[in-house]
């Protein structure tokens, strides 16, 4: 495939008066992508778009270089499992995922193996014959993600697909999800939950107040928030006489030592000032230092700070 | 695990949605419907009959079978089946499931307003059947009118309520209900044009000319003038592709089910 992923132009969906997602510019090579924001951020509205289920207010959506809302035929290499809930409570799961691939067009005979397929690789062989209704949350959530890719899509797409689901069915589900990567199909993972995500692919589209805040792997977010608030821990020799030296400056917010005073987190409103000055200081002989890192170096810190920039909270507080 | 799909998606995607939705119908509480929607005219007339020691005239028994079988019986399955035909994905939240298949919006309506037509059959021809046993002298040319009013009945007013519930798929039973008591019960009876737009006008004056019935002809004679039974019934069949064919496009543009608080 050489069309982009996903290329969306200017994209505002509104309902209404309430904004789902606003003007979104996004160009996605074929990869796995996290899609990642809290509950509320706009990312079932941007799941939405991308396979057709609603139009854009405003700009356009390509997906695989075609607009999923006209050229539906697009929808065939796409998979998607919705974070709703299956409610077929009398249909067993061979019955269903048989019944949803067929539709797009498949005879029966051929819709029959790939569903018993799908299900053999969600590991749901045993049970696939039983009503629906009498599934756990965690198999329900199987027999869609068993849905989504018995027709081989490109794009699989799952929104929230862990929830509910035990940490043996997380750990089995992401499994699959790093082998689907592997064999070189595309993926867009949404989900609220930053470190299941992290899991499985490296690449975030970070999204907020149906803005998409940031796009890259977790150095490169981290990265475009030099010169914005962080908090930093320094450990060594000799931090009294390195944070004598910083404290007046202006870009310094708060410290904290640590007991017995050889380590300290050291809240700055630029980190990049920061760094700086701690270049400068970490010369003095008196001072030792054995480690500078960011006290959370996790995705969620940089979405955290994400956040806070996002909200004109420029100084954190101590 | 590529396969090639079918260059003919949506007959395929048609005859999956009939042959999904038929294997639904065996439930205990479908059944029990099914089987009442047979048996209650039937049983009614019979009672009536009885009761009145056959002295009812045999018009006023033929606008109750008609009533019964042609109207009521066959809306009534028909509001079940054909009305909820997207709400009822909606509500079950399997839409999403639907609406990601190429050919899925259209499918749901085709292949679901095969298996209302189907259903409704099953139940009101061997309803017709009763009644026709029940009735007049000549049974079998009663039940040969009898089964093609309610063929054509099955045919338009499935179409007609695939059309409400693809437009208002919340409430949509209300809606036809409505519009059942209003248009197809109340206009339908007004003596002028405006008549002529109802399902039931046509299925009314096809009864007056088939059933051959002396006294209804000089009523609908002066009420209604004279139209010939294979206008009729050219209106109904065109009238049901029309309705269908909009109901497949509104299906295919609308977007159900997203709303802002839900789906943000």
């Amino acid at each position: 495939m050489s069309e982009l992923l996903l290329d969306l132009q200017k994209v505002s969906r509104f309902y209404k008066t309430v904004i789902g997602v606003g003007d979104i510019d996004l160009q996605l090579e074929p990869g796995a992508y996290g899609l990642i924001g809290p509950n509320g951020a706009g990312k079932t509205t941007l799941l939405n778009l991308i396979t057709g289920m609603l139009a854009p207010s405003i700009g356009t959506v390509r997906v695989l270089g075609a607009d999923p809302q006209r050229e539906r035929a697009i929808l065939r290499e796409i998979g998607l499992c919705p974070a709703t809930d299956i409610l077929f409570p009398n249909v067993n799961a061979i019955q269903w995922v048989q019944y949803q691939t067929a539709l797009h067009g498949f005879p029966t005979s051929t819709a029959h193996s790939m569903a018993i397929k799908a299900l053999e690789i969600v590991g749901m062989s045993q049970e696939m014959h039983r009503p629906i209704g009498s599934y756990s949350l965690g198999m329900r959530q199987r027999v869609k993600v068993a849905q989504a890719i018995a027709h081989d899509p490109h794009l699989l797409i799952l929104d929230e697909p862990f929830n509910g689901l035990d940490p043996i069915g997380r750990y089995e589900l992401s499994e699959f999800l790093r082998e689907w990567i592997a064999t070189g199909h595309s993926l867009v993972l949404a989900s609220h939950i930053l470190h299941e995500v992290e899991e499985i692919t490296t690449a975030f589209l970070l999204i907020h107040g149906g803005r998409i805040l940031a796009t890259g792997d977790a150095s490169e977010v981290n990265s475009m928030l030099s010169g914005f608030p962080a908090e930093i821990e320094v450990a060594g020799r000799g931090l009294d006489t390195l944070v004598r030296n910083m404290l007046q400056q202006p870009w310094l917010t708060g410290i904290q030592f640590s007991a017995n005073r050889d380590c300290a987190k050291i809240r700055v409103a630029d980190n990049q000032e920061f760094y700086t000055a701690l270049r400068d200081a970490a010369n003095h002989p008196e001072v030792n230092l054995q480690s500078v890192r960011s006290s959370d170096g996790s995705l969620q810190s940089a979405f955290d700070r994400l956040l806070t920039v996002h909200r004109g909270e420029t100084r954190t507080q101590l | 695990m590529q396969e090639k799909s079918t260059d003919d998606g949506l007959i395929q995607a048609v005859w999956q949605v009939a042959r999904f939705e038929a294997a639904r119908t065996f439930t205990f509480g479908r059944i029990a419907i099914w089987l009442a929607l047979i048996a209650l005219p039937t049983v009614l007339i019979a009672t009536t009959q009885l009761q009145s020691r056959g002295q009812i005239p045999e018009t006023g028994l033929l606008m109750t079978a008609y009533v019964l079988v042609v109207q009521v019986g066959c809306m009534m399955g028909l509001v079940l089946w054909a009305t909820p035909a997207v709400g009822g994905e909606v509500e079950s939240q399997t839409w999403v499931y639907i609406a990601m298949r190429p050919w899925g919006r259209v499918a749901v309506v085709l292949g679901k307003y095969i298996v209302a037509v189907g259903w409704t059959l099953s139940a009101s021809i061997p309803s017709a059947i009763g009644v026709s046993l029940l009735i007049g002298s000549q049974g079998l040319v009663t039940l040969v009118w009898m089964v093609a009013l309610v063929f054509l009945s099955t045919v338009a007013y499935a179409a007609l309520y695939m059309l409400i519930g693809v437009v208002f798929s919340r409430r949509a039973t209300v809606f036809s209900v409505i519009y059942s008591l209003i248009v197809e019960g109340a206009v339908s009876g007004i003596p002028a044009a405006i008549c002529e737009i109802t399902v039931s006008y046509r299925l009314r004056s096809l009864l007056v000319e088939w059933s051959g019935n002396s006294e209804l002809q000089a009523t609908a004679q002066q009420i209604y003038g004279s139209v010939s039974p294979p206008i009729h019934i050219a209106v109904i069949l065109a009238y049901s592709a029309l309705l269908l064919s909009i109901a497949t496009v509104v299906v295919h543009v609308k977007e159900y089910a997203i709303e802002a608080n839900n789906a943000v």
